[in-house]
């Protein structure tokens, strides 16, 4: 597996036989050098000095600032707001995944999920409360939580909605960030969760654990601390800089590879307790509604995912020949081990080069080269994980839960390249 | 150039002096190796915290459990419920809780295995109390945290009888709604049933 042999220098996927113009082996050894088309020499941006070795470049600033304006042919890369319309604060903003490359997503495009805005907290009067089934209560200031000893993990975090739209009937059509972009990856910086849960000294009834914020919506969540990974933790960085407002300052849990919303933000209480609350968040809503017509609570995990980011849904291919498809896959379970390709519909599939290093419940990059024959096709990725477990197709997801689940849609998405090279999004 | 080359000679003197005063230590005695989290003493990690007192805990809004758990005292009617309701909820719940911007609060209890199934707290609500914790702390979105108590137990009186769970004239109170057992209880399950 590619995965295994890091220093590999070539880009291609395994030796199998993979339609639609996936690289194999064969094909490279077979292929021999072909002549690149030769730029026409008049109006060469190489004829004349560039003005820029005239003038004396621009400022230093004291914080950097994404690019003005157009970048070529390509996006700005922006998130894409979508909000109730009588509660504005109530919705999601995307990451534009298809607008990104890499595994980091920078802060300013981590994606939001808020249920009544961004809370604002006075840093110098925040404080977090640890209480409950603990043999003494604790109040926890930042400049006490900045002296404890922290970690550093690169970890993603997704919306237990994420991709929800594909439970319904008919495949929507959007840019793939702002239909799967309710998923970002961060380092987040912190003070473990243990350490400060150790302090408290929990008794015997301190089973879950009720997370609290200063949020105005009302979010709290019940976690069981008897599955509560090691890593869990409480944030303060994310990406090196301070948390920033959207994402939770002054503090939020961060626990990866769980849905979005057991990662409170806006922390403002831990209470130990010896049952679930059954708060709004355990039962209304991030509970998963089966075909059988139960409920299913308590799901936190995120499954195996994965999606082609470019080629994807609202670029265009700009002509036959060689492209690179890229993509990201996740897992809450720990690594992703294998991603396949299929540019034939699933017909054939092969393996795509895991970008090193691959660390646990963050982003894996994948990548493969494809030589583009203008004919229509269709991609796809699959994603295996350590586990074992691999991403279903919608088909066999849906046989499964039925189509109300509304959370933890993680099946196969098709992308339906067109003949004049434009992508759709398409049940395939 | 000769103030960059004191820098230099003066970080690589630093550079050497800590690599000489860290390296061996932790070549000789492996358990002195500095950091672990897992040694820090959860008394040291307490001593940078504040012990609050059981007067400053009492004073503190109660998480509000299934059964009831931490609900204050007061209480509500539907008649009330329906004044707040009609002038507070309507505009986003709808009229008699159907359903609008926001979820429905009344719906069909026997769709939940159909296409769109509705959502009202008949079945989706599988305890009462809570609906006292969200109402209070979320609601209205435009001035959470506004309503007085006994005007969220009317609230939820409100809400009730429409939904047919509580008698018309049903005082709703703490005792009230922990005695109440919602009709989807069982339709909720999971792995720490």
């Amino acid at each position: 597996m590619t995965m295994k042999n890091p220093d590999k220098k070539s880009l291609q996927v395994d030796a199998s036989e993979a339609g639609g113009g996936l690289y194999s082996r064969r094909r490279f050894v077979q292929r021999g050098v072909a002549g690149a088309a030769t730029l026409a020499a008049a109006g060469s941006v190489f004829a004349e000095s560039p003005d820029s070795w005239r003038q004396q470049g621009d400022a230093f600033s004291n914080y950097g600032q994404p690019l003005e304006g157009t970048l070529g042919s390509r996006q700005q890369p922006i998130r894409w707001i979508t909000s109730n319309s009588a509660v504005t604060g109530d919705g999601v903003s995307w990451t534009p995944l298809h607008d990104l490359a890499g595994t980091i997503t920078p802060n300013g495009l981590h994606f939001e999920r808020h249920h009544n805005g961004v809370a604002v907290v006075d840093p110098g009067s925040w404080e977090l409360l640890i209480n409950g089934a603990v043999g003494r209560s604790l109040a926890f200031n930042l400049d006490s939580l900045h002296r404890l000893p922290m970690v550093s993990r690169i970890a993603f975090l997704e919306c237990g909605g994420n991709s929800n739209s594909l439970w319904h009937p008919n495949a929507v059509q959007a840019p793939a960030g702002f239909l799967h972009g309710l998923v970002s990856c961060a380092e987040w910086t912190g003070v473990r969760l243990s350490t400060l849960l150790d302090a408290v000294s929990p008794t015997d009834d301190a089973k879950w654990l009720v997370a609290d914020g200063y949020d105005s919506a009302g979010v709290t969540v019940s976690l069981p601390l008897s599955e509560l990974p090691e890593d869990a933790m409480l944030a303060l960085y994310q990406n090196g800089e301070t948390l920033r407002a959207e994402n939770g300052y002054p503090a939020r849990l961060l626990i990866p590879g769980w849905e979005g919303v057991t990662n409170l933000k806006w922390l403002r209480s831990l209470t130990l307790t010896d049952r679930p609350a059954m708060t709004r968040y355990d039962t209304v809503s991030y509970t998963d509604l089966l075909k059988d017509g139960t409920v299913e609570r308590f799901s936190f995990e995120m499954g195996v995912k994965s999606l082609i980011t470019s080629p994807s849904p609202g670029h265009t291919i700009p002509g036959s020949g060689l492209h690179e498809i890229s993509g990201l896959a996740w897992t809450g379970a720990g690594v992703i081990t294998r991603v396949e390709l299929s540019a034939d519909g699933g017909k054939s599939w092969a393996d795509a080069e895991l970008q090193q290093p691959v660390l646990s419940k963050a982003f894996t990059r994948f990548r493969a080269a494809w030589q583009w024959d203008g004919n229509p096709a269709i991609l796809k990725s699959r994603a295996t994980d350590e586990r074992g477990r691999v991403q279903p197709e919608r088909q066999a997801l849906i046989e499964e839960k039925g189509t109300n689940v509304y959370y933890h849609y993680n099946a196969v998405l098709a992308w339906a390249v067109a003949a004049n090279g434009s992508l759709s999004h398409v049940y395939a | 150039m000769r103030e960059l080359n004191l820098m230099k000679a003066s970080l690589l003197v630093l550079i050497l002096a800590s690599v000489a005063a860290t390296i061996p230590a932790m070549a000789e005695d492996p358990s002195a190796t500095i950091s672990g989290h897992n040694k820090i003493d959860p008394d040291d990690t307490a001593a940078l915290a504040r012990v609050l007192s059981d007067t400053e805990l009492s004073a503190l809004p109660a998480i509000i459990m299934e059964d009831g758990t931490g609900l204050p005292g007061g209480q509500g009617n539907a008649e009330r419920g329906e004044e707040i309701y009609n002038s507070t909820c309507v505009a986003c719940h709808g009229p008699e809780g159907q359903g609008g911007t926001a979820l429905e609060l009344v719906g069909d209890r026997s769709l939940l295995a159909t296409e769109f199934p509705d959502r009202g707290i008949a079945v989706y609500w599988p305890y009462a109390p809570p609906l006292f914790g969200y109402i209070r702390r979320a609601m209205p979105p435009d001035k959470p945290w506004s309503l007085e108590v006994d005007d969220v137990y009317s609230v939820i009186a409100y809400i009730l009888e429409v939904s047919e769970l509580a008698d018309p004239g049903q005082i709703v109170d703490a005792a009230f709604l922990s005695s109440l057992e919602m009709p989807n209880r069982d339709g909720f399950r999971s792995r720490f049933d």
